[in-house]
């Protein structure tokens, strides 16, 4: 069989259905994050299937480069509050963070 | 065509890393769900003929990424034992919300034309085209993800740093019994 761009965009329709799935239902934040990086990878794939089987060229390819430059950004900042949030309150639990100070 | 059962392999292993990331109560197996996905991603890519996305997918995704992860989790493992038991606070109003994206997703993907289709043609290095692109056309965006790059460390260093008594501001109680918590005893210490 041959595989085409309906394919990919499939595959990261899925994706994307998961990982919002996982944000909506989750309560533990790391695994929330973890969601939002199924999301962008989600994107990602699709830039780079239309790039590939829709305009040609590498406009595609470079889009899913910053998308990964952000996701990296992101995920370190995200990590350092998750790290500050459990210093604080003792929970990785989105619900029971629930003061603005201590 | 045998390359389209091995496509189908790496999106089989691909959904059912991210199942198991948005279904498994378990912190660690759900990273090592992201970790079959984001593998499955790479193939992806592998497939499309972006070998330099290939190499950075690996890197800073699956090298990066998902060890500062697993750090995290390992790291509020350690303290004290996380209960996961309700940890699906809403699935029904959850999988309703991502069945409709998915569908919505679905019948846009099936009813649009995308017109013709570019001839894909043969699968060249990519490395030296991006590298050029990067440094002419794509220069500004280039230097501003440096930048934002460098701003997201210095966050992240700055919100992980210990707080030190004296940069307290006055009226805030400094209930951070840790003056220095990663010391060791000084019984323990090893002399020499």
């Amino acid at each position: 069989m041959e595989i085409g761009l309906i394919h990919y965009l499939t595959l990261s329709a899925i994706f994307l259905a998961l990982g919002i799935f996982t944000v909506l239902s989750r309560r533990h934040v790391i695994v929330m994050l973890m969601g939002t990086e199924l999301i962008l990878n989600a994107a990602a794939l699709n830039f780079v299937a239309f790039g590939r089987y829709v305009t040609g060229g590498l406009n595609g390819q470079l889009m899913t480069i910053f998308i990964i430059v952000i996701a990296a950004a992101e995920a370190a900042v995200a990590l350092a509050i998750v790290i500050a949030m459990f210093r604080n309150f003792n929970t990785v639990r989105v619900d029971e963070v629930d003061r603005l100070r201590q | 065509m045998i390359g389209g059962w091995i496509w189908i392999l790496f999106a089989a292993i691909g959904v059912f890393g991210a199942a198991s990331v948005a279904l498994s109560k378990n912190v660690v197996r759900c990273g090592f769900g992201l970790l079959a996905a984001l593998i499955s991603i790479a193939a992806m890519y592998a497939f499309l003929g972006a070998d330099f996305l290939v190499a950075t997918q690996v890197i800073v995704y699956v090298g990066g990424i998902l060890v500062l992860i697993l750090f995290g989790v390992m790291m509020t493992h350690r303290i004290t034992p996380i209960s996961l038991r309700d940890d699906m606070i809403q699935p029904m109003a959850a999988g309703l919300a991502a069945l409709l994206i998915f569908g919505l997703s679905m019948l846009m993907i099936i009813t649009t034309d995308f017109g013709p289709m570019a001839d894909p043609g043969p699968m060249l290095p990519t490395t030296h085209d991006i590298g050029r692109a990067f440094l002419t056309s794509w220069l500004f965006p280039f230097e501003f993800a440096s930048v934002l790059l460098l701003v997201a460390m210095i966050g992240a260093a700055m919100l992980t740093r210990e707080p030190r008594p004296d940069d307290m501001p006055d009226g805030m109680p400094n209930d951070a019994p840790n003056d220095k918590p990663y010391d060791v005893p000084n019984d323990k210490k090893v002399e020499g």
